[in-house]
């Protein structure tokens, strides 16, 4: 496996695109709630996940960060509707692109976390965390920093 | 005028069974079914790559067929050649004594063993007709003279069962326009849709031949299997047929055939059978035999 | 409108194998609105190509720009600065496109980037079905705005094959069949008398390839090229 082969002192990078109607809220809470999880993950707040565009995935990916985690409201409980629905249609697209280029489809997720639901929020990034631990650093990152012959998802796995 | 046009000329009740030409070139099979079957019909159908899959030449098969004593009708269809090769084909026919032709627009290569072929479709099949009737009066399909003109008996394929019929009825009407001097039915399984199709040809000469299938645990297989060009086993046979063994399967296909066979023969919807075995071609003698024919 | 879908990335990979600067030219018409060669396909395909040979451990140096629509000589002509930097193109147009981008710009390698597939309706955003062949000769008044030619997969001029099942089409079952559509159409407005005829076999002289079109008004100028 690649956590084998990574440096030791490798900590992950991820970025959390999250909607402000449920997972941000959700995210706000565990921390008014002194809820402890990992510190990898760096939140960036919109206002629909349905503003999630593939190219953003795709250059999150390319600009080096480990894993990439979209966190919208429940099915059927979208402030606009069905942003959440073309959310996780885009995410699949966005999953088989990375896969197509060398990068394993599981460094991106979307889940579905209700505004009131801290604890989830909590489960959710702890269990990203130990998927992108499992995975190891974005090779791209390893390509970039050392100069290294960089190694696909794939043939690193 | 061969045993075939006779046949239909006379108002008799015509029997005709299918057989497909040899996959390959080993002979024996078809030679044998074709003696087993020769003194029982009026013509053997030669299916021209039927269901899409690869055989050998309708008319190749049809000549041989006939050196050996068979009258047959032999298929041609649009799906495999345009409308010169057609023509240049009805000609070949014919000089080769093969007068009887069913013009189909043919199953789509998609049902086949080789669906990346191009399909044709340069003709559809009341065109091909159409064509074949302006060969018989010395000219191609461009109104350009022929040196000698043959002659044809001319048939095409028609649904009874079709959902929703008219439009079904309409293209039937457009063959007998064309001047087709028979109608071959897809599998017949409700004697009054065949009654009530063959009441909207009108007062037309066309000679309706209803087709008949020799029902198999294969065509069963075949149809749980997919989606089977033609019409679909109902779901009453179905259920007769679940649970059978595999021989008291064909004896319930076979006494099904006969009876229904017998039905046809009293009845006056249609003016002949085709009888077709595709799994289990060797036991058409024994059907027809058992129908009394 | 035309449509397209984008090669898959291996495709396209392998091609550029030979090359180390290509540049990605999308088409803002057509393949943008069927979402396989607009600008943000482009920038999707940069980005996977990046990602891809980067990971190859052989960078490949991109460049990417749209243009209004590669099939019109005045739009390409905005390329001609940028295509110095690089020693191929791929093509995200129409296969027209990606020709006349390579006739503009002879001494460049052109290769394509998407497949075209067909003439199509936009039905909705990301769904679309072909409704035209080209066939060179409408028969829509006739078969009341159907097209056989298109709608049946064998084409028949003259009324449902024997295999229609329930108004669906043989070929597949999910699809309905053009001439019970049509039969029903011209039942509904009293015009079934118009294909009780039998209709001629198509002249495939009208549609024979490669086609050229002048406009009677632009004769004196391009008379030459009929």
């Amino acid at each position: 496996m690649a956590t084998a082969t990574h440096n030791p002192d490798w900590q992950p990078k991820i970025v959390a695109l999250v909607c402000t109607y449920c997972t941000y809220t959700a995210a706000d809470m565990a921390g008014s709630l002194r809820l402890q999880y990992p510190p990898e993950v760096r939140i960036v707040k919109l206002p629909c996940t349905g503003k999630v565009d593939t190219i953003h995935l795709l250059k999150t990916m390319q600009a080096g960060v480990d894993g990439i985690l979209v966190g919208g409201c429940e099915i059927g409980d979208c402030h606009f509707l069905e942003g959440n629905l073309r959310a996780r249609e885009r995410v699949e697209f966005a999953r088989a692109l990375l896969e197509e280029a060398g990068l394993s489809r599981e460094r991106l997720e979307m889940y579905h976390i209700g505004a009131s639901d801290a604890p989830l929020w909590v489960e959710r990034v702890k269990q990203m965390v130990a998927r992108i631990r499992e995975l190891g650093p974005n090779p791209l990152r390893v390509a970039g920093a050392g100069g290294e012959t960089a190694k696909t998802d794939q043939a690193a796995a | 005028m061969n045993k075939f046009q006779e046949a239909l000329k006379s108002g008799k009740f015509v029997v005709t069974a299918g057989l497909a030409p040899p996959r390959g070139v080993n002979l024996d099979p078809f030679r044998q079914r074709l003696d087993a079957i020769k003194d029982r019909v009026e013509a053997v159908v030669i299916s021209d790559n039927r269901g899409a899959k690869l055989a050998m030449s309708s008319l190749a098969a049809g000549a041989l067929a006939r050196q050996q004593g068979s009258e047959v009708i032999c298929t041609l269809n649009c799906r495999d050649r345009n409308r010169l090769a057609l023509a240049a084909d009805l000609l070949g026919a014919f000089a080769l004594g093969l007068g009887n032709i069913l013009l189909v627009s043919g199953d789509y290569l998609s049902f086949g063993d080789t669906p990346a072929a191009m399909p044709v479709f340069d003709l559809d099949s009341v065109q091909a007709l159409k064509m074949a009737r302006s060969l018989e009066n010395g000219q191609n399909g461009g109104g350009q003279e022929l040196d000698g003109a043959p002659q044809f008996c001319l048939g095409g394929v028609a649904n009874p069962e079709a959902q929703p019929l008219t439009p079904q009825v309409m293209k039937s009407l457009k063959k007998i326009q064309a001047q087709a001097d028979f109608l071959i039915t897809l599998d017949v399984y409700d004697l009054q849709k065949l009654a009530a199709f063959a009441g909207q040809l009108g007062s037309s000469e066309v000679k309706l031949i209803a087709g008949v299938r020799l029902l198999g645990p294969g065509d069963l297989a075949s149809q749980a299997g997919g989606n089977p060009p033609g019409n679909l086993i109902p779901q009453d046979l179905l259920a007769a047929f679940a649970g059978l063994e595999e021989s008291q399967a064909l004896e319930l296909g076979r006494r099904r055939a006969v009876e229904l066979i017998q039905e046809l023969k009293a009845g006056k919807a249609a003016q002949g059978v085709y009888l077709r075995a595709d799994c289990h071609p060797e036991m058409i003698p024994e059907v027809l035999a058992a129908a009394g024919l | 409108m035309i449509i397209a879908r984008r090669k898959p990335l291996q495709e396209i990979k392998d091609s550029l194998q030979d090359y180390q600067r290509a540049l990605i030219v999308g088409c803002g018409t057509c393949v943008a609105v069927c979402l396989a060669g607009g600008e943000r396909e482009v920038k999707l395909l940069v980005s996977q190509l990046e990602i891809a040979s980067r990971l190859a451990g052989r960078p490949l140096t991109l460049g990417e720009a749209t243009v209004e629509r590669q099939c019109d000589r005045e739009f390409l002509h905005e390329l001609r600065h940028q295509v110095k930097n690089y020693d191929v193109l791929v093509s995200l147009a129409c296969g027209v496109g990606i020709q006349f981008l390579s006739d503009l710009y002879p001494d460049k390698v052109v290769l394509p980037g998407v497949d075209t597939t067909f003439i199509g309706a936009n039905e909705e955003p990301g769904y679309w079905t072909e409704r035209c062949r080209m066939c060179g000769s409408c028969y829509l008044a006739l078969t009341g705005a159907v097209c056989p030619i298109t709608m049946c997969p064998k084409s028949l001029l003259n009324g449902p094959c024997a295999g229609t099942r329930e108004g669906r089409c043989e070929v597949n079952q999910e699809k309905p069949c053009a001439w019970t559509l049509i039969y029903e159409r011209l039942e509904a407005s009293g015009r079934l008398d118009q294909i009780k005829d039998i209709v001629p076999p198509r002249d495939h002289r009208l549609a024979a390839h490669p086609a050229t079109q002048i406009h009677e008004a632009y004769k004196r100028r391009f008379s030459a090229h009929e």
